[in-house]
């Protein structure tokens, strides 16, 4: 990028550009990905200075206005998102994992690992944030219909190499989930897996995952599953 | 907690597998136990403050608002609306226009959460970007700006003060430290734009300086923040 696309990036994010120059550098980020780019470095560079801001409860009007100014809801609301709305129920019942891939496995570190109180009927979010960062992937299981949901987020498969999911039953040896990249998936829990004490686990394998069909690689991220 | 995985750090064995023996249908031993590590004493503490709730969480209720979930919306303004609210004030320095600019922001959510990716950075950065860019097109759009009713001089003091809890402190300590490397007016300009929401011409206004002096100051600034961030992390 050059230096005057960086420059109007620290200016977007300090707020120094004329009311003309943020439309027209609004334009820029819509057309050049390394202007969106410095943008977004820009934000977490200059970040913690909100952090001495603290925080305001505002007036209560404000939630109420802000629902009666959405949209009426509607019932079609198409196959996708109802299946994420099905979802989301569904961690109530179930468990929650979080785990964190290394990006780019170089120097993999895990910062922090939180457990929140998510649901008053007491279901668990975890979370491992690598240096502060989101998550590379969650997994979430549900154990009403026994469907493990993989959700990448962040994950950045080492290069030449692939990244497989293990689940590993209390006492059983390790059984292969797939092989995790960019996209979302569905799996079924293996049948009549016991889920107490249940693992998951991620490795790092050979292209196309292990070809002994146990895991062979280093364990980059490994969890266990949270009981309700 | 820190969890040195892999290749990390050089001198932790790297984490394997290992099957302890081939009774009992196979005993496997598994590095950074999740639920072990997370249920050390002080990890409960963290949770409370809003700057330490977990990206994850975010990232989820995130995407159940692009999913048109009402409840996670919901939940998503409890955690997040008094800090954005902290922030419109500070840069608009008046109550009602920070009301007023908080619904908006939450409206932009509620319509662009669906343009969120995890991937480009942290949950709550980008949302105190939508209240940051409401705020600076609502002051750039009314002119002049109301005068500042508070001192920017030494709030950045307190970038890494542990009473804001105690997440992404390297980042914060950084910043505060390049920030102590700027000459004062030079930190002052760039102060005054982040919190109070000046323009150039503010800024020149207050310091007496042609409009092109302050824009090379803050591209100076700018400048040596960046190498000093870079050096520094």
């Amino acid at each position: 990028m050059t230096g005057e696309i960086d420059m109007q990036a620290a200016e977007y994010i300090l707020g120094t550009l004329s009311a003309e120059e943020r439309s027209a550098f609004e334009a820029l980020m819509k057309s050049d990905a390394s202007a969106q780019r410095a943008v977004e470095i820009w934000q977490r560079r200059l970040a913690p200075l909100n952090v001495p801001l603290g925080e305001v409860a505002p007036p209560a009007h404000i939630w109420q206005a802000i629902t009666q100014a959405l949209p009426a809801p509607s019932d079609n609301t198409g196959p996708a998102l109802l299946l994420l709305r099905r979802s989301r129920n569904r961690w109530r019942l179930g468990a929650l994992l979080a785990g964190a891939i290394a990006a780019g496995l170089a120097a993999f570190s895990i910062d922090r690992a939180l457990i929140v109180p998510n649901e008053p009927q007491g279901s668990y979010l975890a979370v491992v944030n690598r240096s502060g960062d989101q998550p590379a992937l969650i997994i979430r299981v549900d154990l009403a219909t026994r469907t493990v949901f993989v959700r990448p987020v962040a994950t950045n498969v080492p290069q030449g190499r692939s990244l497989e999911l293990w689940y590993i039953g209390s006492g059983l040896s390790p059984k292969s989930m797939g092989l995790i990249d960019k996209t979302e998936r569905n799996i079924p829990l293996p049948e009549s897996a016991p889920i107490e004490k249940a693992n998951f686990a991620v490795s790092v394998e050979p292209p196309g995952g292990s070809p002994s069909g146990a895991p062979t690689g280093p364990i980059v991220y490994s969890g266990q599953l949270f009981k309700e | 907690m820190r969890v040195t995985g892999m290749y990390g750090g050089g001198s932790k064995p790297v984490s394997r597998f290992k099957k302890d023996s081939r009774a009992a249908a196979g005993n496997w031993t598994l590095s950074a136990q999740l639920p072990k590590e997370a249920k050390k004493p002080g990890c409960e503490d963290r949770v409370a403050t809003l700057t330490q709730t977990d990206n994850g969480e975010l990232v989820l209720l995130i995407d159940a608002v692009a999913a048109g979930d009402r409840d996670a919306f919901g939940k998503l303004y409890q955690r997040t609306a008094p800090k954005l609210f902290a922030i419109l004030l500070r840069i608009l320095r008046n109550r009602g226009t920070a009301e007023d600019a908080l619904q908006d922001v939450f409206l932009k959510i509620w319509q662009n959460a669906g343009s969120f990716s995890a991937e480009a950075g942290p949950p709550m950065g980008w949302l105190i970007s939508v209240a940051r860019n409401r705020a600076i097109d609502i002051l750039r759009r009314k002119n002049p700006a109301e005068p500042a009713a508070t001192e920017t001089a030494d709030i950045f003091a307190n970038i890494a003060d542990t009473a804001s809890g105690e997440e992404q402190m390297t980042e914060r300590a950084a910043l505060q430290h390049c920030l102590e490397t700027l000459e004062e007016q030079a930190r002052a300009c760039i102060l005054l734009a982040y919190y109070e929401g000046y323009s150039r011409e503010e800024l020149a206004n207050r310091f007496g300086r042609p409009v092109g002096t302050i824009k090379t100051w803050l591209h100076r600034s700018l400048a040596l923040l960046k190498s000093c961030l870079e050096a520094t992390t």
